[in-house]
């Protein structure tokens, strides 16, 4: 029997628009709009649209940061979301604090992410940096921060937004290692990438979402060329 | 990355945020955490000069002044911090699935901790100026829980407020200040009309510290009538902020 990780159903998610003097209907903008998607226990799913179509919200409703106004998002297992650089750190702490911090809000005890703290720099490669305040740190650097502290955490389900875009050529590469050595754990990522070669190279199956709704999904060879062809005919 | 963080875990992430909140308060700072006991002392110092000029004045209004400064601290930065905590941890709250109410919390913790500071001050004024207590200050301890538990009511609604209606930060910053002239800070209930007292002790805030009052200088237990006003009004503070709370909460990533 196929294990899912992440099953959505019929999921729609609107935000209210900020109201002008005179208007006496509240308006409503849709971001998602009636989804639905199954996701395999092991598998890479890849996100891919244009700036606005919902991936985000996407993202942010499997993570149970957003609440869907209808439908319904069942997870299995822990979800661990990278969907904004510096994410819950402190410009005015050391990176080893901030290390620390991340672990904790994430819900593990002080102790074990302190232990945790000379693997997650070295991964990073930020050792000379790790006394340092986090305004230090460039924005790549503290995504480096970020990913290697998510990876030492090893969720059932990673959810990555455009971030790992930010780090340079060696670490992105590493980060594509880290996920393929996920994957093979039976571990689930949802991957948001408009790096198109890299979605049809990581993941197994992606979806192309447009104005909150799914325009097409399967193999990533054939849903990027659906993308490719409506952003010609789309003037993008 | 627990999908839930359990009741357990919330609290321990409020005591570790609190403590780095005080941490970051006071890094950098020349004097660093001396201005945790040079800031009470020197405002105590100010008022009392003030005050000690206008009326007579000894040993014993340096404590009331004291008391009733330290509860007034208590709940206005407690309030006033708190109300900006979702706004301020916006960042953290828009990327984690994480229990909201541990943000106004932690922040109220952390001014929890000055106040104990405040209050070993307090206790060794007391016993240099060789002002007499009794066995009644053993009610303190009672007293100041039900003024951080309509302190925690408070903050939990202003949190809410906060993000639908920007204006309350003006109105609340009016509130704090006047606090210090419409609750018995530097002037006794009784020198008051009664007509005007009994007003002025609608407030919950009022009677409180009149309690504290009357345990810590005046050797007396307070009224059933005081006692049970200030329970009432404090629970239920806390409890509207609760529900309150708790209905907004999956609303809170929305409005930040």
């Amino acid at each position: 029997m196929t294990e899912y990780s992440i099953r959505v159903k019929d999921v729609t998610k609107s935000f209210k628009t900020s109201r002008k003097i005179g208007d006496l209907k509240e308006k409503r903008i849709k971001a998602i709009d009636n989804i639905s998607m199954d996701v395999e226990k092991g598998q890479m799913i890849g996100l891919i649209g244009r700036n606005g179509s919902g991936k985000t919200t996407l993202l942010r409703l499997i993570a149970s940061i957003l609440y869907p106004n209808s439908g319904k998002i069942v997870t299995n297992g822990t979800v661990g979301p990278l969907l904004q650089i510096g994410a819950g750190s402190n410009d005015e702490l050391t990176v080893m604090e901030n290390i620390i911090m991340q672990g904790v809000l994430f819900g593990f005890e002080k102790k074990w992410i302190t232990q945790k703290v000379p693997e997650i720099i070295k991964f990073a490669e930020l050792d000379e940096y790790k006394n340092e305040k986090m305004k230090l740190l460039s924005s790549g650097m503290k995504v480096r921060i970020m990913f290697s502290t998510a990876m030492q955490m090893d969720p059932d389900i990673l959810l990555v937004d455009e971030i790992i875009a930010v780090g340079d050529l060696k670490f992105r590469e590493k980060s594509f290692d880290s996920f393929l050595s996920f994957k093979n754990r039976n571990k689930t990522i949802v991957f948001v990438s408009h790096n198109l070669q890299v979605v049809q190279k990581l993941c197994d199956v992606v979806y192309f979402l447009d104005k909150g709704k799914i325009i097409d999904y399967g193999e990533p060879e054939k849903v990027i060329k659906s993308y490719q062809g409506f952003c010609k005919i789309n003037g993008n | 990355m627990n999908p839930s963080i359990t009741t357990g875990k919330s609290r321990k992430i409020i005591i570790y945020l609190s403590l780095i909140e005080l941490k970051l308060r006071y890094r950098g700072a020349f004097l660093g955490f001396f201005w945790s006991v040079l800031e009470p002392l020197a405002q105590l110092g100010i008022l009392y000069l003030v005050f000690s000029a206008l009326r007579s004045a000894d040993e014993t209004f340096v404590i009331y002044l004291f008391s009733g400064l330290i509860m007034v601290h208590l709940f206005s930065r407690g309030t006033n911090q708190a109300m900006n905590s979702l706004i301020n941890k916006k960042s953290i709250i828009v990327s984690l699935n994480i229990p909201k109410i541990i943000f106004p919390f932690s922040s109220l913790l952390t001014n929890l901790y000055m106040i104990g500071i405040e209050f070993v001050i307090f206790f060794l004024f007391i016993a240099i100026l060789g002002i007499q207590i009794s066995t009644t200050i053993l009610l303190l301890p009672a007293i100041v829980f039900l003024l951080i538990v309509f302190t925690c009511g408070m903050a939990l609604i202003l949190s809410i407020v906060r993000l639908y209606f920007k204006d309350i930060q003006s109105i609340w910053g009016i509130v704090v200040v006047s606090l210090i002239f419409i609750t018995p800070v530097f002037w006794h209930v009784d020198e008051l009309p009664q007509n005007i007292s009994q007003i002025f002790l609608l407030n919950p805030l009022a009677v409180i510290m009149e309690m504290g009052h009357e345990v810590i200088l005046y050797h007396t237990i307070p009224s059933f009538e005081d006692a049970a006003y200030s329970v009432v009004t404090s629970f239920a503070t806390l409890l509207v902020g609760w529900i309150l709370f708790k209905k907004f909460e999956t609303k809170i990533v929305e409005k930040l």
